[in-house]
């Protein structure tokens, strides 16, 4: 079954290189690190665009009053929405004890409009009484004049009242006024004085500003006063951002020098490092937090997984895979991996995990590695399960592919119906008209069952039409009783070293009447078939 | 008839006695012989229907006046004349009768002897007695109906007086004046009827800024917002700027 075994390789090469999916670079092939970073930007700019648009809107809508239509349904303003008031101030000088009074008779009596204008006036005629700010802070936020209010908020801010700054940056978080932010928390930023939550809105209002180069210098000098890991990473992140990749990577070794290696940090150092085509530094630094990654520590597992498949460390790249497979997070690269990993020393494994792949994605690829899988293993059961699972309607197409009929005719094969088996590869041939694999195995068909006919009929006319095939045809020659023409195509052919190769090779001299040489070539492979076999009873020996 | 004799006799004694017992009782007080003095007038006071009685009475009162400011400070004797004369004096206004100078005196003296509410009553029998300084002493009575615990009185004499006067600061003046006295006695609610009332029959005065702040004070204090409101909302309203 060895020739079945390389039909399906080939079979599956060339599926692979001949499918859309894969015509891309390696640099952008799917399940690379590369593709996936490519694929993290892309969202994150969607992201950044939508929220863009989102703010933008909002900041029309607050203007205007109109839009949001997911939220103004009807053409009705939102509940929270009230459009600023227009003040006409009140006439005359401010007096200090009839303003007092109408403030309270103005509240008292449920004049809202009225205090409003009143408080706004005489904000405007003694602009340094605190109280009159207070009073139009008061009134106005039961209005829900929010700009007017964060003013008179940003005014008490900036004249001595601590405990207005608070106030100042949530209404100014909402009112999506980053500028006034910035002004609050950058000074105590810089004496490094500011809360984590303060440093995140900070951050983020920069960030709407468009200066993360200002939010990193205000981190800069806060980290000059004492040390933080949180602003080490924030500082990683800002720099990641605005692209450069070497800022962050250094931000993050220092978090690492500074508190130890770990997972989360060693992760974040290690998607820089691949972004920047370091994979063997990558997974250098995940390897120094392995130790401290729990189990189910997906994101890590996930990029080891990846690094270590990039850098060809198949027991690593294998033990994570399966960490992931287990976990029930790995994703369809991750399925395609763990099938490579294990098929060689794991080929039930590898099956298993095709098939299950099969189940999870439903996607051409896990058929096709499933049935060629389970024609390796002659695990003919599973085989016809799998091709019976294809409905007569077959929405995927996964009729159209020849690789269908070249398994359905192992089946065949295996069932001992040669010409249903034919029937099979004639429709394969049909879809890829001149497949070498196919027209290979169809020859190997006809060898193995004798068919001198339709042997005939097919090698009728020129030999060297079929370059590709030379073993399938020494085989089909000595079928044919042309054992001089066997002998000649073998001798264009490289020696080939195996023992069958050997035996066919001996078989053809003796069609020649070259016994002798015949006979030597049998020597070399019972020699070769005794030493093989003295040493299988040695490790037997020691194994036991 | 012995009687009638001797009462015209009597009278006739009387008229004939009174005016050399009177200036020698002067002579005497003015000596610091108050007891003789004293002695000179009693018989005058004996008959009250005699035309020499309320000179007696006025001459009597002024020596117990004097006799007890003489005496030391702070005593016990002084203390006890002055309850006396406080009461005395509350006599001699309860007579009534006198003079609008006379009146003066006694109010005067009423509220140097503690007894403010004498004092009122003189000054409002002032007022009565003299039209020409009728409002003066109206005024000092309404002082003092307030100095003695009758805001009440005081309150209604002060919104009265504002009626009555024709200058506008006086009025304004009294006006507030009253409004103070009576949400003080009557409370903020029925002030509020009241100066309300007097500000229809003048409405005028409400144009004043200090009277709008004060109706405006006074109807937050009856818990009237809206009234408050509307007053206040008039005067911000007004450009006061020109």
């Amino acid at each position: 079954m060895n020739k079945f075994s390389s039909t399906f390789f080939i079979c599956l090469i060339w599926f692979i290189s001949g499918s859309d999916a894969f015509a891309d670079h390696w640099w952008n092939r799917p399940g690379s690190q590369a593709h996936i970073d490519a694929h993290y930007l892309q969202l994150k700019k969607n992201r950044n665009e939508d929220s863009d648009a989102f703010a933008e809107a909002l900041k029309e809508s607050l203007k205007t009053g109109k839009g949001m239509g997911y939220l103004d349904q009807g053409g009705v303003s939102p509940s929270w929405y009230k459009a600023p008031i227009s003040v006409e101030p009140f006439p005359g000088t401010y007096q200090k004890n009839i303003y007092d009074l109408a403030y309270s008779a103005f509240l008292q009596s449920h004049q809202l409009q009225n205090a409003y204008r009143l408080a706004w006036t005489a904000v405007q005629k003694v602009p340094d009484d605190p109280i009159w700010h207070r009073r139009l802070i008061q009134v106005g936020t039961w209005l829900g004049q929010r700009d007017e209010v964060m003013k008179q908020w940003h005014w008490l801010a900036t004249h001595g009242d601590a405990s207005a700054i608070k106030n100042t940056i949530t209404l100014a978080s909402s009112l999506s006024r980053p500028d006034i932010i910035v002004e609050m928390l950058a000074p105590q930023a810089k004496l490094g004085k500011l809360s984590r939550d303060n440093w995140k809105t900070l951050i983020y209002a920069y960030g709407e500003l468009g200066q993360p180069e200002k939010a990193v210098a205000d981190i800069d000098a806060s980290l000059r006063i004492h040390k933080s890991r949180f602003l080490l990473e924030q500082k990683a992140y800002l720099t990641y951002q605005m692209g450069k990749i070497k800022n962050s990577l250094d931000a993050l070794r220092q978090v690492t020098r500074l508190y130890g290696a770990e997972p989360e940090i060693a992760l974040k150092e290690a998607q820089l490092q691949s972004m920047s085509g370091n994979y063997s530094n990558a997974l250098e630094v995940m390897q120094l937090a392995k130790s401290k990654a729990s189990a189910n520590d997906v994101p890590f597992w996930h990029l080891y997984a990846i690094l270590a498949w990039e850098q060809n460390d198949r027991s690593a790249a294998l033990e994570s895979e399966k960490r992931l497979y287990i976990l029930g997070a790995a994703d369809e690269y991750d399925y395609q991996r763990l099938i490579m990993l294990t098929q060689d020393p794991l080929p039930k494994a590898a099956l298993a995990v095709a098939m299950a792949g099969w189940h999870k994605f439903k996607l051409p690829i896990f058929f096709f590695e499933s049935i060629a899988l389970a024609a390796n293993q002659q695990d003919w059961h599973e085989l016809r399960q799998l091709l019976a699972q294809i409905p007569e309607s077959d929405p995927m197409g996964l009729k159209q592919y020849p690789a269908y009929w070249i398994a359905l005719a192992q089946w065949e094969v295996s069932n001992h119906r040669p010409q249903s088996a034919l029937n099979a590869y004639a429709q394969g041939l049909e879809l890829s008209p001149g497949d070498p694999v196919i027209q290979e195995d169809i020859l190997w068909l006809l060898v193995d069952e004798h068919d001198e006919k339709n042997l005939r009929a097919i090698l009728v006319g020129d030999l060297g039409s079929f370059p590709n095939l030379q073993a399938a045809l020494i085989g089909a020659m000595q079928i044919l009783h042309r054992p001089n023409l066997a002998m000649y195509l073998q001798s264009q052919q490289r020696i080939p070293a195996d023992d069958q190769a050997l035996l066919n090779r001996a078989d053809i001299l003796n069609s020649n009447g070259l016994d002798g040489l015949a006979w030597a070539q049998r020597t070399i492979v019972a020699q070769d078939i005794a030493q093989k076999m003295q040493r299988k009873n040695k490790n037997k020996e020691k194994t036991s | 008839m012995h009687y009638g004799w001797q009462l015209r006799q009597s009278e006739q004694d009387d008229a004939i006695s009174a005016k050399p017992r009177i200036q020698t009782a002067q002579l005497l007080a003015r000596s610091g012989q108050f007891a003789a003095a004293r002695k000179q007038l009693s018989p005058l006071l004996m008959n009250r229907n005699s035309s020499s009685f309320r000179l007696a009475k006025w001459l009597s009162w002024k020596l117990n006046w004097e006799e007890s400011m003489q005496l030391a400070i702070g005593s016990a004797a002084r203390l006890s004349a002055l309850k006396k004369l406080s009461d005395e004096t509350a006599r001699m206004i309860q007579l009534g009768g006198w003079s609008p100078a006379q009146w003066e005196i006694l109010a005067k003296s009423s509220a140097a002897l503690g007894n403010q509410e004498a004092s009122a009553q003189a000054w409002t029998a002032a007022a009565h007695s003299d039209p020409s300084n009728r409002i003066k002493f109206i005024t000092h009575a309404a002082a003092f109906w307030a100095a003695s615990g009758n805001p009440a009185k005081a309150g209604a004499i002060y919104f009265w007086l504002a009626m009555q006067t024709r200058n506008p600061n006086s009025q304004q003046r009294f006006f507030l004046q009253g409004i103070t006295l009576s949400e003080g006695a009557v409370g903020a609610d029925k002030t509020l009827i009241l100066a309300q009332q007097i500000i229809n029959k003048m409405p005028t005065i409400e144009q004043n800024t200090k009277v709008k702040l004060r109706m405006a004070q006074l109807a937050m204090a009856a818990g009237k917002p809206q009234i408050a409101a509307s007053l206040l909302l008039q005067e911000l309203n007004r450009d006061t700027t020109h």
